[in-house]
């Protein structure tokens, strides 16, 4: 009998014609997924097993809503239609209810899910894709992840909406429990550090938090991404995720949670009456015997169409938010933004909490969770408002009333809107209370009001067209299914293919620059609002439209259609004129603000434009081009017009053998720009590509000069479809004028196609493979290409008198004038040609630190951390003075960059010159660290890094680091190795090593997924962050704790000394060199293995013992465990011996070093025994991380 | 004067639910009378602007409904068959909503005529609580003083008293009848005895068509002679029903009591009984 039912519940579903479009939906997502996935690089695999099972995990989340509409359709759908009293009065016991409801939901969400692997599966049979980066279809690859990644989510999943279904009988309340579940998800990836999020960035947390993470996530992706972590590019291709660790765990987990839920649904069940809605009807009261009280009074009606709509407004709004699912929702959303906010300020021992800010905490819901939360809000209450009518059964009351159709459809609009006028006052009210707890008081109120128009209007305007949808599906599930596949397409790249690649046509694409404590939202404040204005009276004209077409009543909506077609054109009413003349003129001020007062790139053009350059251009790719010596320029700063002019000339010198009769120049891309060369004339001028071809009249013989003059005129107004990185508004200005701005010579590597794939997609040649350093050395000798342009500078900048400015350079005069007060800045030394000018109300704070004048430029709002700024400046200016001699320049300059800048956390090192984002060091929270010794400071940190870089960059620079392996050696490991010496010596050698392991993971998560074998350290590409950065800091620490600091530190001073501007460049065998050089000859095999080979550790403590013996001692036996895997891209080799020492420290329970040397592991055997004076307490393997060890987890022991 | 011009209305399942009707309708009370599924409550929706005809068209007062849907609802009282209340709002709170939205600017106005409403629909002592909780009777109450609200012009009314108890039923009517003098009250019902102690005209419908319309007491009036009646036993039915018009059978006292329309005493025994509007009604459903 049950297999009946089953088999009833299972064509209720599946004959649905919901079902076959979300069938046809899921199909779509998996063959449109994997098509987008492949348009990046890699040797990854498109049909990996990993990919699919990323695909499988990014996707589960979706179906989530599915299996909520199930849920209700199964649970439900006696109640909703009236049905309930005569199912149960039939046979039907309890278990065979429940069983067969659920059965029902089970199998369809599972049939809904495979249409994805199938989609998969039809992109690998139907596109070229699978020729190119697929490997050969494997249908267990698709199968297994489906069965360990799918199939206990949806188990899951369902049972828990099931669940709540049954419990709540509310249809909302399902769909809540349903973004519940999105927001764990959500949660835990903050803290995995899932792709997903890697706009947004994830929190350093502790391994106890990510393993909570890991389990959390109801599907898995936290765990599979912590399993899937190291992952090579060759185990990415080939491995299966395996049902181990976390990732185990996680699926028993929710695989048993999904059962209790289910057993409790069953209990939950009452068969007489949780299946009704429990409703406490009123006594009746009884008619009294009085008759007939005289007739009713008569009054005048006259319709007031605005009272009219203010009553269904109140009315709309006090239904929603008398709901208890309004609530339950508001309660969720508050939830999850305290959690993000949380993570901006949680102190954990290597995380950098920031100062709670107001910009700072709303940063971390504005651009990202406040749309995405209230658009998916909007989806599902706009299919309770405006279905609300029709399901009480007031509709026919109602909709006879002469209130408008406009009218009743806006009110509902306005009242979709009150859900993210609550949904921001909540998150303010949440963000006011954590800065009151953390004993933060400056509330920035306008900030926080600011909220109410970047985030509430477009959320308006989301609402306003998921309303559309539901008037125009005519039925809560089409209208919600409609609204999906909109916001699919209209907000996301999908939308390009269509031909609507113009941001007119790109819904809500345009979103507001990001916050600025230098000039608010004004960078691009215009151009949103023009944008909302033009999406407004769009909506409008939608609704206008929808209130035609409207269902009131009985009708079916498009029958109206017609009717609107024949007779309204004649009497056609002044608001539909009204809203399509705004829409008109506003979309034509965008237009041509956009196309026309501004260079404007349809993204699907960029593209092209690098084929093209890079075919007109490419014979100069090895023509000899002069180099830039000197700049000499006055930049004129306006920014009352949001413009600016520079002008001025470069000197450009023929430093090559050969003599120079042709140069290629290319000007300002977004800025009308003009150049000449002296004694030379234009053959090409190619304007399409701002560039132009001058031929010398007399050829630049080796050494000889010519002169380029320029000028540059740019104005703004905030809407260019790119974020410029150069931006002046009327409070703020800042220019890299070497980036876009200064005109280029020679063949720019930039604007072309760099990405090996998108090369090859496009017929491209392959790019040369780069030098390798012996070669260098060979082929080169002292001739080595240099990086960069090394300049001197000669630059006036024009700002308003109450404007600070800096540039790179000595300011040596300050002048008034009629264009505002000159800056004169020079540079007689040459410089690299990296010049960013900020100009704005900037405080600037001097100190002198050993004899170098440092200015700390901040905005008036972040003077907090100035203090410590400078005492990190002076302690790194003292500490590598000792260490690599005196400090490069006369001064140092640090410099609060505009978020607009897109200056990262990370800081940016100019000559002379420090550029911090307004996140980073201004504002980290500094308060109480002193108190608290196992808080790393991070302001000391990264201001010591980008200090070292004064030398490591800017007085020596490698050989030209496009052509050159290696460079990254010169300009990354030794600034980190410097930040490491300045963190062991400032905050101690336990935060030096705790930091240390952050960057020992972050080199084996960097290598995982690489789309090439990896290279040795020393051969390190311009892109391989993970190599330079991560590994090269391992490398040279582990080398200074095996052969001393003094010994590392020499050598470095050695190779600045030899090669520092204007001597020969240095590659990186010429650190290696210098290294050995100081190393005694038996020890320079260890320089080899971390510098020439990739190899990484893997040992471990497999048993510790200990035994008390005479004398009071103790004798302990350890067995260790220890490998050494080499790889040489394609082959990889495991040993038992490992070239490096391994240090085995012992400790007693008060953290006192008991016992602590070096043992070669293999040589002495993998058991040791210890006699010790004291108790032990913990071993530890390499506890100064001298070694890559593949799992740290094991190499720690506690001994009870 | 509300105008009805050959209404034809198809559902898109195919059920013709109207079939060519007219029917014109002056002030006073008009019944609707049909079996269930004649079309009475599709008439009446049309009617209420709430769905368009396929074809023909109405007229209030020389005003086309379907041009001007508005111009009819600023004068429509209406309360269908089936409704429902929003949660959690008061008797009070929902009558001045709804009274806003007919047009009741004037706040005082308003209220006083929601609350003489509450007390003609005795709900007043009930008027702060939520409708949403109403008992069955409660709320066809309620719904009845939300069609009154405002000035209509005219009320449509689809089987008003259905819940109410025979007390309850009686005031509802004295109020319409009331209220019906000068303006169009247009009541759909399956209980004949409501529209021939209410009506002054009323109309049959049946399979969307109208089948008979006049004055009850007219519509009786042909009837007059030819009905008669008598208690027979059940195996006796057979050959009356055979060869006469068996306008009804009720049984009573385990015989039935036949009413057979004939132009003559169909056999001894027959009684020749006043006709009702029930036997009007029952003979134009078999002759329809």
């Amino acid at each position: 009998m049950i297999g009946t039912y089953c088999n009833f519940e299972w064509q209720y579903h599946t004959k649905q014609l919901a079902f076959v479009i979300t069938f046809a939906v899921f199909l779509f997502l998996g063959l449109i997924l994997t098509f987008n996935f492949s348009s990046g690089d890699g040797g990854v695999h498109t049909n990996s097993p990993y990919l699919i099972t990323f695909k499988f995990g990014l996707i589960s989340w979706l179906v989530t809503f599915v299996i909520a509409a199930f849920c209700n359709r199964a649970v439900l759908r006696d109640l909703d239609s009236n049905m309930s009293e005569l199912v149960l009065s039939t046979s039907i016991t309890k278990k065979q209810l429940i069983i067969s409801r659920f059965v029902g939901v089970l199998l369809s969400s599972i049939l809904v899910m495979l249409a994805v692997p199938l989609g998969m599966m039809l992109d690998f049979i139907l596109t070229s894709n699978a020729a190119a980066s697929a490997a050969s279809f494997k249908l267990f690859d698709y199968i297994w992840p489906f069965l360990v990644m799918i199939m206990p989510t949806v188990f899951f999943i369902s049972s828990f909406l099931f669940f709540i279904s049954v419990v709540t009988k509310s249809h909302i309340a399902t769909y809540l429990a349903a973004v519940m579940l999105f927001g764990m998800y959500m949660f835990s990836s903050t803290f995995i550090g899932s792709p997903l999020l890697s706009g947004t960035g994830s929190v350093v947390a502790s391994s106890g938090i990510q393993q909570l993470a890991a389990l959390v996530d109801p599907y898995a992706v936290s765990a599979f991404l912590q399993q899937t972590e190291y992952w090579s590019t060759q185990e990415q291709n080939t491995l299966l995720v395996g049902l181990s660790g976390n990732f185990l765990i996680n699926r028993l987990l929710w695989t048993v949670s999904g059962g209790a839920l289910l057993w409790l649904a069953f209990t939950k069940f009452n068969m007489q009456k949780a299946y009704v809605h429990e409703k406490s009807a009123d006594k009746e009261v009884g008619v009294d015997n009085v008759q007939l009280k005289g007739i009713i009074p008569s009054v005048a009606c006259r319709v007031n169409d605005l009272k009219s709509v203010l009553s269904l407004i109140k009315i709309e709004t006090n239904l929603l938010i008398k709901s208890k699912v309004f609530w339950i929702a508001m309660t969720v959303w508050v939830a999850f933004v305290s959690a993000e906010m949380l993570t901006v300020i949680a102190k954990f021992p290597f995380s950098s909490p920031a100062l709670p800010t107001t910009a700072a905490l709303i940063k971390r819901f504005q651009p990202d969770h406040l749309p995405t939360f209230g658009l998916l809000m909007l989806i599902f209450f706009s299919g309770e408002i405006f279905s609300r009518e029709k399901n009480i059964g007031i509709n026919y009351i109602l909709h006879a009333l002469p209130v408008k159709s406009l009218g009743f459809l806006f009110a509902k609009v306005v009242a979709l809107s009150v859900i993210p006028v609550a949904m921001i006052t909540l998150a303010i009210m949440a963000s006011m209370v954590l800065q009151l707890l953390n004993g933060f008081y400056e509330f920035d109120l306008g900030v926080y009001a600011s909220l109410y128009y970047f985030g509430l209007i477009p959320l308006a305007i989301n609402g306003a067209i998921c309303g559309f949808f539901q008037v125009i599906g005519n039925n809560r599930y089409v209208g919600l299914s409609l609204s999906c596949l909109f916001f699919a397409v209209f907000s996301t790249d999908l939308a390009i293919p269509l031909g609507m690649e113009h941001p007119l046509f790109h819904f809500e694409q345009f979103l507001p620059a990001p916050y600025t404590k230098f000039s608010g939202y004004e960078t691009s404040f215009g151009a949103f609002s023009a944008y909302q204005l033009y999406w407004l009276a769009c909506v409008a004209l939608l609704l206008v439209g929808a209130g035609k077409i409207w269902a009131r009543g009985n009708r079916t909506p498009y029958k109206n259609l017609t009717l609107v077609k024949l007779t309204d054109f004649k009497n056609i009413s002044p608001i539909p004129v009204a809203v399509t003349c705004i829409a008109l003129i506003s979309g034509s001020w965008i237009f041509y603000q956009t196309n026309i007062a501004a260079t404007y790139q349809p993204p699907s053009r960029i593209v092209a434009n690098k084929i093209a350059y890079e075919r007109t251009f490419a014979a100069f790719k090895d023509v000899p081009q002069p180099a830039v010596t000197a700049v000499t320029a006055e930049l004129e700063l306006m920014p009352k017009g949001r413009a600016y002019r520079l002008a001025g000339q470069m000197e450009l010198v023929n430093q090559t053998s050969a003599d120079i009769s042709r140069i290629l120049v290319g000007g300002a891309l977004s800025a009308e720009s003009e150049f000449e060369i002296i004694d030379a004339k234009i053959i090409d001028d190619n304007i399409h590509h701002h560039t132009a071809i001058f031929e010398l009249n007399t050829p630049l013989k080796p050494n000889e000069k010519t002169t380029l003059n320029f000028s540059v005129n740019h104005r703004q107004s905030g809407f260019s479809n790119s974020r410029p990185v150069n931006t002046i508004t009327q409070s703020h200005a800042f220019i890299f004028l070497d980036r876009y701005v200064l005109p280029t010579i020679g063949y720019q590597k930039k604007r072309t196609i760099v990405r090996p794939r998108l090369r090859k997609e496009h017929n491209l040649p392959a790019m040369p493979a780069m030098v390798k350093p012996e070669a260098a050395v060979a082929v080169d000798g002292s001739d080595l290409e240099r990086q960069g342009d090394w300049i001197t500078l000669d630059l006036t900048v024009a700002a308003p008198d109450d404007f600070t400015v800096a540039a790179p350079g000595k300011l040596v005069g300050l002048e008034k004038s009629s264009k505002g007060t000159i800056h004169h800045f020079t540079a007689r030394q040459p410089i690299r040609n990296i010049l960013p000018v900020a100009a704005g109300r900037y405080i600037g704070t001097e100190q002198i630190h050993s004899g170098v004048k440092t200015t700390v430029y901040s905005s008036p709002d972040s003077l907090r951390n100035v203090g410590r700024i400078h005492e990190a400046a002076a302690n790194a200016i003292a500490h590598f003075s000792e260490i690599f001699g005196p400090y490069p320049y006369e001064e140092l300059k640090i410099v609060e960059a505009p978020a607009f800048a897109g200056i990262t956390i990370r800081g940016f090192a100019a000559p002379g010159m420090l550029l911090f984002g307004e996140q980073s060091i201004f504002s980290l929270d500094i308060r109480n660290l002193q108190d608290d010794k196992i808080f790393i400071d991070h302001v000391s940190r990264v201001v010591a890094r980008e200090v070292a870089r004064q030398w490591w960059g800017h007085s020596l620079a490698p050989a030209n680091t496009d052509k050159y392996e290696g460079g990254g050696l010169f300009l990354e490991t030794v600034a980190r190795y410097a930040e490491l010496l300045s963190l062991e010596k400032h905050q101690g050698r336990d935060i030096m090593l705790g930091w240390l392991g952050v960057e020992h993971d972050r080199y084996l998560s960097g290598r995982s997924g690489l789309s090439s074998p990896e290279v040795p350290l020393y051969r390190v590409q311009d892109h391989q962050n993970y190599l330079s950065q991560y590994k090269g800091v391992m490398a040279l620490h582990a080398l200074k704790e095996t052969l001393g600091g003094d010994l590392v530190n020499g050598a470095l001073k050695e190779v600045l000394e030899k090669h520092r501007y204007p001597n020969t460049p240095p590659i990186s065998l010429d650190l290696i060199m210098a290294l050995k050089k100081f190393t005694p000859l038996e020890k320079q095999n260890l320089i080899d293995e971390w510098f020439k080979a990739t190899s990484f550790s893997e040992i471990g403590i497999d048993e510790a013992h200990i035994l008390k013996i005479e004398g009071g001692k103790y004798k302990l036996e350890l067995s260790v465990a220890a490998k050494k895997i080499t790889t040489n891209g394609s082959e990889t080799r495991e040993t038992e011996h490992l070239t490096q020492d391994i240090t085995v420290g012992i400790y007693n329970a008060d953290r006192e070093t008991i016992y602590e040397i070096r043992h070669n592991i293999a040589l002495s055997g993998n058991r040791l025994t210890l006699i010790l004076d004291e108790k032990p307490f913990e071993i530890v393997l390499d506890p100064y991380l001298a070694v890559i060890d593949l799992n740290r987890d094991n190499n720690r022991v506690r001994l009870e | 004067m509300l105008e009805i011009h050959n209404l034809s209305k198809k559902y898109s399942n195919g059920v013709q639910a109207l079939d060519n009707v007219s029917l014109e309708i002056g002030k006073g009370m008009f019944g609707l009378l049909g079996p269930n599924g004649a079309g009475k409550s599709s008439l009446m929706r049309t009617i209420a602007t709430l769905q368009d005809a396929d074809a023909g068209n109405i007229t209030f007062n020389n005003i086309d409904i379907s041009k001007s849907p508005r111009e009819l609802r600023l004068q429509l009282g209406y309360l269908p068959q089936e409704f429902g209340v929003y949660p959690k709002f008061s008797a009070f709170d929902l009558l001045d909503h709804m009274a806003t939205l007919k047009g009741i600017s004037d706040k005082k106005q308003r209220h006083e005529q929601i609350n003489a409403l509450l007390h003609q629909t005795n709900l007043f002592d009930a008027r702060k609580r939520a409708v949403a909780n109403f008992s069955g009777g409660m709320k066809q109450r309620f719904g009845i003083a939300q069609a009154l609200l405002g000035d209509p012009k005219l009320i449509i009314v689809d089987e008003p008293t259905a819940g109410l108890d025979p007390e309850e039923r009686n005031r509802f009517h004295n109020l319409l009848s009331e209220i019906s003098e000068n303006i169009i009250v247009l009541l759909s019902t399956h209980i004949v005895s409501d529209v021939e102690d209410l009506c002054t005209r009323m109309a049959i419908l049946s399979g969307g068509k109208i089948r008979e319309c006049g004055h009850p007491t007219e519509l009786i009036n042909r009837l007059t002679g030819r009905v008669w009646m008598k208690a027979i036993g059940k195996a006796e039915i057979e050959p009356f029903e055979r060869d006469y018009q068996v306008l009804s059978r009720q049984l009573h006292l385990g015989k039935i009591q036949a009413r057979i329309l004939s132009e003559v005493c169909p056999e001894d025994g027959f009684k020749c009984v006043t006709p009702t509007l029930e036997d009007v009604y029952f003979n134009t459903l078999q002759q329809g």
